[in-house]
């Protein structure tokens, strides 16, 4: 047989037994919103361990982390530690997340914080910054998933059909069993790509250098500029520290700030559940290790890929690997994008529904009728983000930190929500707006950022400043209300029992 | 307010980690050799980091939990009893 054959075959299997597990694992959800959106706030250990890790190893980590360290050497180090920096407040702020959900029955983060504020407004700015991030983003998991699959077969499978046959999968269970769908997969997916990422990363450099200590000797003799931060950039010349710090800050900020992300808080059974995976968090996060590995091993390879973001599968069909292996490895890398495009794709209907459709266009829609459109939105998400997959050209990275500087907007808000009590709805309002808009303008004239810092952390600074001085020139949410929150985020009954401290 | 221990170790790990894997702190350790597990030393000294932060989140955890009986303090919200509770 044929090697792309085999190689189709095995990644057939794969998308086969996605496709099961999605399906199956919707049946245990009530016919509810929250059924649907927040699973019912049932997910256990295992599972959540596996939705925080695996929705965030995108195909980016799989394709756009080696292409970085290949290209640029130690700048890709700032992904290993944003991951664990950006989670670890979780442990804090995840379990007042769900007990304020719990309490109040909010399945996104828009309903949490527009409750808080008191503000619609807000609640469609967020709906809106989240879709804006969102949607490019599916169409680079999409688009990972096509340009993996045409490169491992040899070009027999062209992008647009290997993006649909893996999101036609990811749209069947995401339609069928919502978040349990994504949840389930996601644990099968991320154990997949685990076990692919460490064997390959062990294994390739094993196979060309005899081993990742000679590996790394070796190019510590004819390349060492890529073995130290803050690396290269993308010209090929020395990166600065201040870019490399602020996009691990800037990241790290982000991280627990993307929406979909923020929204499993509010699948979680209970409180230990989320802070145990924050504990077990940094263990995923080591796989990026083998990432590392590969992505060196082709530092010193023969031959060179069409493009950085190529290397991987690039290294792959050069060596002479049994077809069967090349299959695994696809759809490792399939696993790595699904994973991620699911939740997203999932929380772009979800959000959409419940914080802008619901708030603006129709607030007398039922828990059964939202549940439908939910699904047909995200249909047409599916179908936008694939039809721009197809027609444009992104570099994976770039795109990645811009879709950052607007999530990080984010954080000003949660952090006043829990820890503010005079934060007020103008404030909160103002701050979002003014930071959202510094951020782009900074994106679009790059001369004006001080000293190559990040535009997301300027437009943090001014998100923070306006957030703070407007909240104080303007009247604040009701005491009543503040007090109901604070409390239920601490674990109390939300009734009116005097607050006593902070 | 009386400042526990584990909860300020833990804090403090984590603003060392942001200041080891940053600049400056990162700076003294941005180096290739020695070689750890066959591994530059920039690589290894972030993989400690990590593998460190396990460490001290589950001493945290385990800590919450043997003060399960205790009323949290409210202000922090650890919240231990509450926990156990659910």
């Amino acid at each position: 047989m044929e090697r792309w054959v085999v190689v189709t075959l095995v990644t057939s299997c794969y998308l086969a037994l996605s496709l099961l597990i999605g399906w199956v694992s919707g049946r245990r959800a009530s016919d509810t919103v929250t059924g649907y959106v927040a699973g019912d706030r049932g997910f256990g250990l295992l599972v959540m361990y596996f939705v925080m890790g695996a929705m965030i190893f995108s195909a980016f980590a799989f394709l756009g982390t080696p292409g970085w360290a290949y290209s640029r050497g130690g700048a890709a180090f700032y992904v290993l530690s944003y991951g664990v920096l950006g989670f670890t407040p979780w442990y804090l702020i995840g379990p007042r997340v769900a007990r304020v959900g719990r309490t109040f029955g909010h399945v996104t983060q828009a309903e949490l914080l527009s409750h808080r504020f008191q503000s619609t407004t807000l609640s469609v700015l967020i709906a809106i910054v989240s879709i804006v991030a969102f949607v490019p983003y599916i169409a680079l998991q999409m688009k990972g998933a096509g340009i993996v699959f045409n490169a491992v077969t040899d070009g027999h499978v062209p992008i647009w059909v290997g993006a649909l046959a893996a999101y036609a999968v990811v749209m069947l269970y995401v339609l069928k069993s919502g978040v349990l769908g994504v949840g389930w997969t996601n644990t099968f997916q991320g154990m997949f790509m685990l076990v692919i990422a460490w064997t390959l990363g062990l294994w390739l450099p094993r196979h060309l250098y005899g081993g990742v200590g000679p590996m790394f000797e070796r190019i510590a003799d004819l390349r060492p500029e890529l073995l130290t931060v803050p690396g290269l950039d993308a010209s090929g010349g020395q990166w600065s520290w201040g870019a490399y710090s602020s996009a691990v800050l800037v990241s790290a900020i982000g991280f627990t700030m993307w929406p979909h992300l923020f929204m499993k808080g509010f699948a979680a059974k209970d409180d230990a559940t989320l802070k145990l995976t924050t504990v077990l968090y940094p263990t995923f996060q080591l796989f990026l290790l083998p990432l590392y590995f590969i992505a060196f091993a082709g530092v010193l390879f023969a031959s060179k890929p069409p493009s950085a973001d190529f290397i991987l599968p690039h290294m792959i069909l050069s060596t002479d690997i049994a077809p069967v292996i090349v299959g695994l490895f696809c759809a490792g890398a399939l696993a790595a994008s699904m994973s991620t495009g699911d939740a997203m794709l999932h929380a772009a209907a979800s959000i959409y529904v419940q914080d802008m459709h619901r708030k603006v266009f129709a607030p007398r829609l039922g828990d059964h009728a939202r549940r439908r459109l939910i699904r047909i939105v995200a249909v047409l998400v599916g179908i936008a983000a694939y039809y721009i997959a197809v027609n444009t050209e992104w570099s994976l990275v770039q795109l990645l930190l811009t879709a950052y500087g607007a999530v990080v907007q984010f954080a000003p808000l949660v952090v006043a929500a829990f820890f503010w009590k005079r934060t007020s709805p103008a404030g909160a309002v103002t701050g979002l707006v003014l930071g959202s808009l510094v951020t782009l303008f900074l994106f679009y004239f790059p001369q004006y950022r001080p000293l190559g810092i990040h535009e997301g952390i300027v437009g943090l600074a001014v998100n923070c400043v306006a957030l703070v001085t407007v909240s104080l020139a303007t009247t604040a949410v009701a005491s009543e209300r503040v007090r109901s929150f604070m409390t239920a985020s601490r674990g109390r009954a939300p009734v009116h029992e005097p607050s006593q401290t902070s | 307010m009386r400042i526990r221990l584990v909860p300020a170790l833990a804090v403090t790990y984590y603003v060392a980690m942001l200041v080891a894997v940053t600049y400056p702190g990162y700076v003294p350790f941005d180096r290739i050799r020695p070689f750890v597990f066959g591994m530059p030393f920039s690589l290894f000294w972030q993989a400690l980091w990590i593998s460190g932060c396990v460490f001290v989140l589950a001493g945290l955890f385990w800590w919450e939990r043997r003060q399960g009986n205790t009323p949290g303090s409210g202000a922090e919200g650890r919240g231990a009893s509450r926990e156990a509770d659910e």
